[in-house]
């Protein structure tokens, strides 16, 4: 205390940490503002086990893979691996939570509408955070991720072949690739991060916590008020009627210390996820992306045809403009969820969204060998059983999903009998109206235990 | 630049000048400092050729390399069964040469003639595995599919599978490099 104390005699800094802790914030500031304190930690978290790891990461492609499977080896280093892998999800839904709760209470309007954008630029920062680190471990997941997604940069019209390239360091990916996103990842996206965090936390303080919404506002209206007149004074009465900062703080602390139990408890019952070395050559891999970016993944399936990119453009940047510019279009004085139904509706459709194509993701078919798993209870005929066969060996599963397993190139067959007839179903077998391959060559009895099989599937 | 002014439009203060001073010399350094930096970022990444499509698309993501090399006898091949080759290609990156492994499919025209075929779907670049029974490729991501010779038939691709420089002389298929997306 001492030390101190004979600081602050020279430093006087005592007063600017009263102000600090002592300034009252608004009386309903509760636990759904805890989201962006826990931002904030989990990002410190980042930075300090991100920092550890680059002491022994190899950024290069004949070295990086090795020498993550040697962090795992040393001392704390699957943990600290782990923390950092681990935390970086958890990050996302933190942000992701901060972000709705400030839409939920409208905290995005007049006068903390910079707050917003540059908040946005951050979540879009983090974004990229998790992209250009899930690459550096250099395993079989980064690297086909990593393929699909700068090439859904390629989409932009014009741009597209020079982002790809300004991503992986030319049109291929190699090693050049790698050094690059480790470039990213360690110095330009942290200082770009530093720099709108600092800036983030100085409008927070600058301007104070925003009040959640109240049905009934505290003060009555002054006819003739300016809008700053009329912010300010209700904001002064939500102030008079709040309580310190550094009590919200225990909030924030108790928060911050569960997620960290939250990532511990992860990388015990999980531990640090590592694939095989990356290999260009890996046909037979199935690319998914980290569970943040499914639905990104996902709605890929819903757009084709020849003007495929121009529509992912558009909807990547309507969808960036949307989000980063909602204060400016936004703009109704009213706060409450429930007077803005069109905002709340909205809202709840994008969660709503991300949400179903994210479980869409997860559970997309993905093309087989032919196996499938029939129910147990289905019984079939020595002729119907050998035409299962003939399904399972002519690759029938590769593009149709059938009781659960299968591709979804083509329609789902589970009940094909009951949309088709038999001759129906032979006829698209011999001579299809669409883009399926003939199948010509199976034998006439093959052909009748096949269609046998396939009129059970009711 | 208008006649010398101050913010409140009087006559140019001290203070004022100073200012504006400042922010054009500012202004030079940043500028001195920023484009041989990005420009430095951005070099080997145009350094190779570069396209300017209206229509965006994907980029095959193998490394690249120059020159021919022989990938076996005809006789290796089937006709018109598509056979999945591994490649060493001497690949050249940031100013050393590496071998790295790649595979490609190579199928067999007639007597004097293949196809060698990059693995990669052409919507997003997985990795397409042929599929004996559907006798077509199948790409694990978004359902698409192409023919033994690479033409799209079904889901998102929107051009046929990307093709290396082919040549059959005595008895043996030689690969090329590979073909740019036009």
């Amino acid at each position: 205390m001492r030390i101190f104390d004979w600081a602050d005699e020279r430093l006087r800094f005592k007063p600017l940490l009263r102000a600090f802790l002592d300034r009252p914030i608004p009386a309903n500031v509760g636990w759904l503002n805890t989201f962006g304190s826990a931002t904030l930690f989990l990002l410190i978290v980042q930075i300090v086990t991100g920092i550890a790891l680059t002491l022994v990461y190899v950024p290069a492609a004949d070295h990086a893979y090795q020498s993550v499977q040697y962090i795992d080896t040393l001392p704390f280093g699957a943990l600290v691996r782990g923390i950092h892998h681990w935390s970086a999800s958890v990050l996302v839904v933190l942000i992701g939570l901060h972000a709705l709760r400030v839409f939920y209470h409208a905290a995005y309007k007049y006068p903390r509408e910079l707050s917003w954008v540059v908040g946005a630029i951050l979540f879009v920062v983090v974004l990229g955070f998790a992209f250009t680190g899930y690459l550096l471990p250099w395993d079989l997941k980064a690297y086909w991720a990593t393929v699909v997604g700068t090439n859904v940069a390629g989409a932009a019209p014009f741009i597209g072949n020079l982002a790809v390239q300004l991503l992986r360091g030319g049109p291929a990916m190699t090693t050049a690739t790698l050094t690059r996103f480790y470039g990213l990842h360690v110095w330009v996206l942290p200082a770009t991060l530093l720099l709108l965090v600092g800036l983030h936390l100085f409008m927070v303080i600058r301007q104070g916590i925003a009040a959640p919404p109240r049905a009934v506002a505290l003060t009555d209206a002054v006819p003739g008020e300016s809008r700053r007149e009329r912010y300010e004074r209700e904001y002064a009465a939500e102030k008079r009627s709040g309580h310190p900062f550094y009590q919200a703080l225990l909030k924030d602390a108790l928060v911050a210390a569960v997620l960290f139990l939250v990532v511990l408890a992860l990388v015990a019952a999980i531990g640090v996820p590592l694939e095989a070395q990356a290999d260009p050559s890996a046909v037979g891999y199935v690319p998914r992306p980290e569970w943040y970016f499914l639905d990104l993944f996902q709605l890929l399936w819903y757009v084709s045809g020849p003007a495929e990119p121009l529509v992912v453009f558009a909807i990547a940047t309507i969808g960036f403009l949307l989000f980063i510019l909602l204060p400016f279009y936004d703009r109704g004085w009213q706060r409450h969820p429930r007077r803005r139904p069109i905002a709340s509706l909205a809202g709840i459709g994008v969660v709503l969204a991300v949400v179903v194509l994210t479980y869409q993701g997860a559970t997309a078919p993905t093309p087989t060998s032919g196996a499938v798993n029939l129910a147990a209870s289905t019984t079939l005929t020595v002729g119907q059983r050998a035409g299962l066969h003939v399904y399972q060996v002519e690759g029938c599963g590769a593009c149709h999903l059938l009781s659960g397993s299968g591709g979804n190139a083509g329609p789902e067959l589970t009940h094909v009998a009951s949309r088709l007839s038999t001759t129906e179903i032979q006829h698209q077998i011999l001579s299809p109206r669409d883009k399926m391959p003939a199948f010509t060559d199976i034998s006439p009895s093959d052909m009748t235990n096949l269609l046998n099989f396939l009129s059970t599937l009711h | 630049m208008g006649p010398a002014t101050s913010p409140q439009g009087g006559p140019l203060t001290r203070r004022g000048f100073v200012l504006r001073l400042l922010a054009g010399v500012g202004g030079v350094l940043a500028a001195a400092l920023v484009v041989p930096a990005a420009g430095f970022a951005a070099g080997p990444a145009i350094a190779g050729r570069l396209r300017w499509p209206f229509l965006g698309g994907s980029v095959p993501p193998t490394p690249r390399a120059t020159g021919w090399r022989a990938i076996g006898p005809v006789g290796d091949f089937e006709l018109g069964v598509p056979k999945l080759v591994p490649v060493t290609l001497p690949v050249k990156v940031e100013g050393a040469v590496e071998p790295t492994q790649v595979a490609v499919y190579v199928v067999e025209q007639d007597q004097a003639d293949a196809v060698i075929l990059d693995i990669h779907c052409t919507h997003m670049g997985c990795p397409v595995a042929w599929s004996d029974g559907a006798k077509r490729y199948l790409c694990p991501c978004h359902g698409g599919a192409f023919t033994a010779t690479g033409d799209p038939v079904a889901g998102p691709p929107p051009r046929p599978m990307d093709r290396y420089q082919t040549q059959v002389t005595d008895q043996q298929v030689w690969m090329g490099p590979l073909i740019e997306p036009a």
